[in-house]
């Protein structure tokens, strides 16, 4: 559906967005995640045709992006990170309007109007003013524009930014009903367990580059297996930070005041035969444990090791 | 036109805002003053309410052209603060990303601003009406002056709506596209009237000091009127109103001697407020072209970029 390839973009000296790679299927739930300013939003508005890319190509349904703007903007609903409303107009109208700029006019822009706000749950707030509505709502009617010609690719630019629990919740359940209707769906956000629950693949962004891509699946096994190990040996350290650093699983070994701590990235057998080890050469091993992971903790481990400068393999 | 969903959008919110009945209040009433002012002016010149006044009707019929002029200082005024923040407001309230999202095209978009501006300056004008119908009457006046008025009207909000449109699209903050919007139009409108006069003086200068035959010769100078709506309009309803060619009075006679004017320029007055009227139009459709390609830059980087590669296959080629 969506191949971005060896897309760039330059604000200056500034590098947007680094040579990123990405093949989107049809009707996949993506998530786009990272700090504020890795390039989500910029990769969004060149795929939405708001920004032009320094070089690079888009591809949407084997449609050139940069080259056919107006078959593209067909495709695409686009829902930025922040909008702004028209005080005075209604939410119908506000709806309408958006439809009527689609070439979707009268009694077919009512009913499809209509049947998008019942999608949203805003069926009773049709003849309300679109600045009386609250934050989640009016995030709720823009979903419900962007989906006013129904476009096969929606870009959503952290659509749960600024909501309540319930708000997002909310947004979290309408997101995947679309996604069960076969749209397919990019969403950016910096909160990745929050992508977790409803995305089928995620990318991580840093610095304008995509460090990883993959389902969610694989990114909580990543999670899990890039916790560090810590070990707490009696006697024989040497020894102990010899065996760990041995061992192919172990990236590195750092010497803490009461214990040894190890990047270590073997699963739970693997773990098990490195414990076994250090008891086979009568190391007195007083624990041995592995930091639970979770998403959040690898994704500021990730991001953390890119701003550092360190590798990531 | 009618179709342009950004000029129906644009109506609905303005008739829903307390700021447009406001202004044409606000508006209508310094018309109705303006013209009870000239009719009482004209009534107590006479010396009497009922014997000269009829007489010197006549003399009251200026009062339209008068009135004409006021209203074409006020539009001045109020073009830029209906149209300045058309684009640049939409901007501000980041709703510019998700228009430019939808198939619809820069042009619809500018157009749509210019014509809502447009059709609340005629609100305006429409609402002055009763006031510029005192002028009716007291007689003497057709309904094809009203015709012609409304006519160049057009031209003018065109004009000035159209530079409201472009700075609002050229600078991001609102104000800034309201007060730029007003330099613009102080250029054209005084700027060339400034000029014109300068170059004048200065050649009056110049030909006192060697020899003076009473007649200026200013070359082709008289042609920067022609970048000046208001002295189109002037000319236009001054010639339907009362006969007299302002062109003609500026142009032949000057402040200190007459204007030698070159023949090509002679055989312009006759037709100036045609011509005058067609520059207006012209520079309005430049304006709302640059507005155009400056809503969508992305557009406009990709004509740039495509150029280019035009410009270097063509080198290349040349070059095999």
């Amino acid at each position: 559906m969506l191949k971005i390839e060896h897309l760039n973009k330059q604000f200056g000296n500034f590098q947007a967005v680094d040579d990123l790679n990405l093949h989107i299927e049809k009707g996949e739930l993506f998530g786009f995640v990272g700090h504020n300013g890795a390039g989500k939003t910029t990769t969004m508005k060149i795929t939405a045709g708001l920004l032009d890319a320094t070089s690079g190509s888009i591809t949407i349904d084997g449609v050139n992006a940069f080259k056919e703007r107006k078959k593209i903007k067909r495709k695409i609903g686009y829902m930025p990170d922040f909008f702004g409303v028209y005080d005075n107009l209604k939410a119908l109208e506000y709806m309408e309007f958006y439809a009527s700029m689609y070439g979707i006019v009268g009694k077919q822009a009512r009913t499809t109007c209509l049947n998008l706000m019942e999608l949203v749950n805003l069926s009773d707030k049709t003849n309300a003013y679109v600045d009386s509505l609250s934050r989640g709502m009016k995030q709720r009617l823009c979903l419900a524009r962007s989906l006013v010609h129904n476009p096969e690719l929606l870009l959503l630019d952290e659509p749960a930014s600024g909501l309540d629990p319930r708000a997002r919740f909310e947004m979290k359940e309408i997101l995947k009903n679309l996604s069960s209707m076969g749209k397919t769906i990019i969403i950016s956000s910096h909160i990745l367990p929050e992508l977790a629950d409803m995305c089928t693949t995620i990318g991580i962004m840093q610095k304008g580059r995509l460090i990883m891509h993959g389902t969610v699946d694989d990114i909580q096994l990543k999670a899990m297996h890039a916790k560090p190990l810590h070990v707490r040996v009696l006697e024989n350290q040497e020894l102990a930070v010899q065996l760990l650093k041995e061992d192919p699983h172990t990236r590195r070994v750092s010497v803490r005041e009461d214990c040894l701590v190890a990047d270590y990235t073997g699963d739970d057998m693997d773990t098990a035969k490195l414990l076994k080890r250090l008891t086979d050469q009568d190391i007195p091993v007083e624990s041995f444990f592995k930091e639970k992971g979770n998403l959040e903790s690898l994704f500021l481990e990730l991001t953390e090791q890119k701003e550092d400068g360190g590798e990531q393999s | 036109m009618i179709r342009n969903p950004i000029l129906k959008k644009e109506l609905v919110l303005g008739a829903r805002t307390i700021k447009l009945p406001v202004a044409l209040m606000i508006y209508s009433g310094i018309m109705v003053g303006a013209a009870m002012g000239i009719l009482n002016t004209a009534v107590n010149l006479t010396g009497s309410y009922y014997g000269n006044v009829l007489d010197n009707y006549n003399s009251l019929t200026t009062s339209f052209t008068l009135l004409a002029v006021m209203q074409l200082v006020m539009i001045c005024v109020i073009v830029p603060i209906l149209t300045a923040g058309s684009i640049a407001g939409e901007r501000e309230r980041q709703t510019l990303d998700i228009m430019l999202t939808a198939p619809i095209s820069s042009f619809s978009i500018v157009m749509g601003k210019l014509w809502s501006a447009i059709f609340n300056v005629f609100l305006f004008i429409i609402c002055s009406l009763p006031a510029m119908s005192i002028c009716f009457l007291y007689g003497g006046m057709k309904w094809n002056y009203l015709g012609i008025f409304l006519v160049c009207m057009l031209c003018i909000a065109f004009f000035d709506g159209a530079i409201g449109v472009w700075c609002s699209a050229r600078f991001r903050k609102t104000i800034v596209a309201v007060i730029m919007t007003m330099v613009i139009e102080l250029v054209f409108y005084i700027g060339t009237l400034v000029a014109f006069v300068c170059v004048y003086v200065y050649r009056y200068e110049q030909l006192v000091s060697v020899r003076f035959n009473g007649v200026v010769d200013v070359g082709p100078l008289p042609l920067i009127l022609l970048l000046n709506p208001a002295v189109g309009f002037c000319d236009t309803i001054f010639a339907a109103c009362t006969g007299t060619r302002i062109v003609d009075s500026m142009l032949s006679g000057g402040f200190f001697g007459s204007i030698k004017m070159s023949d090509f320029i002679s055989k312009l007055i006759p037709y100036w407020n045609w011509i005058s009227f067609g520059v207006t139009i012209l520079l309005g459709l430049y304006f709302v072209m640059i507005a155009t390609s400056r809503v969508n830059s992305v557009n406009r980087k990709e004509k740039h970029v495509k150029a280019k590669e035009k410009k270097k296959e063509k080198k290349r080629k040349k070059q095999e």
